[in-house]
């Protein structure tokens, strides 16, 4: 299902779709980047303010009376009153004892803590609230500075990481976030941009393609103005439709071959039997030469059907049936039949071809004239529904045949079909789908088979 | 009547040769294009028969050829390609009717005859069917040889049924060179005419018929059928 689905899916969406998840997993990533980096940076931070802070006390403390105090100037002292206990230092003698410190709190939080390691040099360490808070210290102990013994403690209330990596974050989201969209919609356009002018030829392609039809074989797909990488298909399209031609054409050419290669010796044969003095026999020949002569006329229909659907134009029916009528009334006036046309007034219009539409309505007249009782009428009506119908007073269509006559080469059992192979109806129905209609059979009034042409009205066909 | 029959199957030429010239014309046959060309380079023809399909050339060819040198002599299109494009494309080149392979000896006859008896054909005088025989110069009917009187429409009728027995002619045809534009026409005028000249016909002993194709036109058989 998604399968086929995602098949339909324009190329433009699927580029838009894929070259926005591109961009918001880059977001996603930069931001996971930032706060790595945030977690590293902050460490180091905090050891280079603690260093400053410990270089300023032991800048300003003073070594009294064998004792030490810290004169720190007023703004930094004001800085460390004014922390909240965030921040902390205290000056440790050479016994171990605080000889001076910030406030009260670091008095208290330096207290517990053992001061037997080493003087010289830095030590960074943890140190947890004595007072059992929840808050921890950061703190450096340093010896640098100040005279022998004596050592510095800074510490700075240890603020919560996720503090400053939140804020970095919605720092990031108002400075650099809103660039996301911005450049999403740059690419989204840009991707839009680019498949609508590359595939502006397809469009090109298509129509040229819709154009392409029986009348207009030899029109070819344009490969010059196409990109490199769709190129091979209307150069493989147009290999194709040369192959298409070559075949069409030797179909029409064997059309036209086989009427002149079949219908000259029947001409001989039937020149032949002329010569015979008149007799049964002589009879019987010329109505097998005339049953052969129909066999061939049909299937050089059937060919030219399927070679070539025939070319369209607006037909009048009133004359297609007019045409057939006067064409075969002498063979009907010959059968001791009548036949009689009963048209309208007015032109009835279809898209047709009228080659093509004569010989389906001769099959069916000619059919109608050999089912018809002798001394009898077929009568041809056209209707502006548009349809021409096809009356006889002959034993008519069973209902269980309706179908099945318009097979190629049905013969009725119960039916005697004058002769004809089975392929004229078949040709009909044939003829009909080609020009959107339908052949349909029922009986008709009065006893008889009718048989229906059915067009689509011009204009919707 | 002197003939050229131009056809390219040799069995088919001597049959409708031996057929047409029992029938009273003089055949002159050509098999190829060339032979064609030398036969209407040396004689006149009354009506020329003409296979499309010809070995070295298209029949077409030639029968341009001809119209290019307004030469009118009458040419019937024998073809085995019934597609409504050859017959256009026969008709457009100037010719005068077709006949669709494999046809009847006497269709080709009668078509041929159809030919000659035009306005500038050769039996341009006395058009002929069955037992009737109607003079084009004196307007005299004559059935078995006994003078039939006929109104001058009557005639018009007969003469134009008779330029093309044994085929349907179309009613509005008819009515078009029996009725001029300043005669009243009523939808059965045609028909009231033609009960009468069927009337005539028949009790002038005529052999042949005339049938109405209800809807179409005219018929007229030589033979009563």
């Amino acid at each position: 299902m998604s399968r086929s689905l995602s098949h339909r899916w324009s190329l433009q969406a699927r580029l838009a779709w894929r070259m926005g998840l591109v961009l918001l997993g880059a977001t996603v990533l930069v931001a996971i980047a930032i706060s790595q980096y945030a977690w590293f940076a902050l460490d180091n931070l905090d050891d280079v303010g603690l260093q400053i802070q410990a270089k300023q006390i032991a800048l300003h403390a003073q070594a009294r009376n064998g004792g030490i105090t810290v004169a720190l100037p007023p703004e930094l002292d004001q800085a460390y009153r004014n922390s909240g206990d965030s921040y902390l230092y205290a000056v440790i003698d050479p016994a171990g004892q605080i000889a001076a410190a910030s406030s009260d709190k670091a008095r208290t939080a330096f207290a517990g803590l053992s001061f037997s390691r080493p003087a010289d040099g830095e030590t960074v360490f943890r140190l947890l609230d004595a007072g059992g808070g929840e808050s921890s210290y950061y703190a450096l102990q340093s010896s640098e500075g100040l005279p022998a013994g004596y050592r510095v403690i800074v510490a700075q209330g240890k603020l919560h990481p996720d503090v400053y990596i939140d804020t970095l974050l919605s720092e990031f989201a108002v400075h650099i976030g809103w660039t996301v969209p911005v450049v999403l919609a740059a690419a989204l356009l840009m991707a839009t941009w680019t498949i609508r002018t590359s595939l502006r030829p397809i469009k090109e392609l298509s129509a040229r393609a819709l154009q392409i039809g029986p009348e207009t074989r030899n029109l070819r797909l344009p490969t010059d103005d196409v990109a490199e990488e769709i190129r091979a298909l209307p150069l493989a399209i147009n290999a194709a439709l040369d192959r298409l031609e070559q075949g069409f054409e030797m179909q029409r050419r064997f059309t036209a071959n086989a009427a002149h290669e079949l219908r000259t010796p029947l001409a001989v044969l039937t020149a032949r039997v002329a010569e015979l003095a008149p007799s049964s026999e002589t009879r019987r020949l010329a109505e097998d030469i005339a049953r052969m002569n129909r066999l061939v006329s049909q299937l050089l229909q059937v060919s030219r059907l399927e070679a070539a659907p025939p070319q369209f134009d607006t037909v009048d029916l009133n004359v297609v049936a007019e045409t057939v009528v006067a064409f075969l009334a002498p063979l009907a006036i010959a059968a001791h039949k009548t036949l009689a046309l009963s048209d309208t007034p007015h032109p009835v219009l279809v898209n047709g071809s009228s080659d093509a539409l004569e010989n389906a309505l001769r099959n069916l007249i000619e059919n109608a004239i050999a089912h018809t009782a002798t001394g009898s009428e077929v009568t041809i009506i056209v209707t502006p529904e548009p349809a021409i119908a096809v009356r006889d007073h002959g034993p008519g269509v069973p209902v269980a045949q309706r179908n099945e006559i318009f097979e190629r080469f049905w013969r009725g059992r119960n039916r005697q079909r004058g002769g004809g192979a089975g392929l004229g109806l078949a040709i009909v129905a044939e003829t009909m789908r080609g020009h959107g209609g339908s052949v349909s059979v029922g009986d008709a009034p009065g006893g008889g088979a009718e048989f229906v042409l059915h067009f689509p009205a011009k204009g919707s066909a | 009547m002197r003939l050229l029959l131009i056809e390219d199957e040799t069995a088919l030429l001597d049959l409708v040769q031996r057929s047409l010239t029992r029938a009273g014309f003089t055949v002159d046959v050509a098999a190829t294009a060339e032979a064609a060309r030398d036969a209407l380079a040396t004689s006149r023809y009354d009506a020329m028969v003409l296979d499309l399909g010809l070995p070295d050339e298209d029949g077409l060819t030639i029968l341009r050829e001809l119209r290019s040198r307004r030469d009118s002599t009458p040419v019937l299109i024998l073809t085995a390609r019934d597609g409504v494009d050859d017959r256009v494309a026969g008709l457009n080149s100037g010719a005068d009717d077709y006949l669709l392979k494999p046809f009847a000896i006497d269709e080709l006859i009668a078509r041929l005859k159809a030919l000659l008896r035009r306005p500038n054909g050769a039996l341009g005088i006395v058009l002929q069917a069955g037992n009737i025989s109607f003079d084009t110069i004196g307007r005299t009917v004559t059935v078995d040889g006994r003078a039939l009187p006929l109104t001058a429409r009557e005639m018009t009728l007969l003469e134009n049924l008779l330029r093309r027995v044994g085929r349907v002619v179309p009613k509005r045809y008819l009515e078009e060179r029996i009725y001029g534009f300043d005669d009243e026409v009523t939808p059965n005028s045609l028909e009231v005419l033609l009960h009468r000249l069927r009337r005539k016909l028949t009790g002038g002993g005529f052999s042949g018929e005339i049938h109405t194709v209800r809807g179409v036109g005219y018929l007229l058989a030589e033979a009563a059928a």
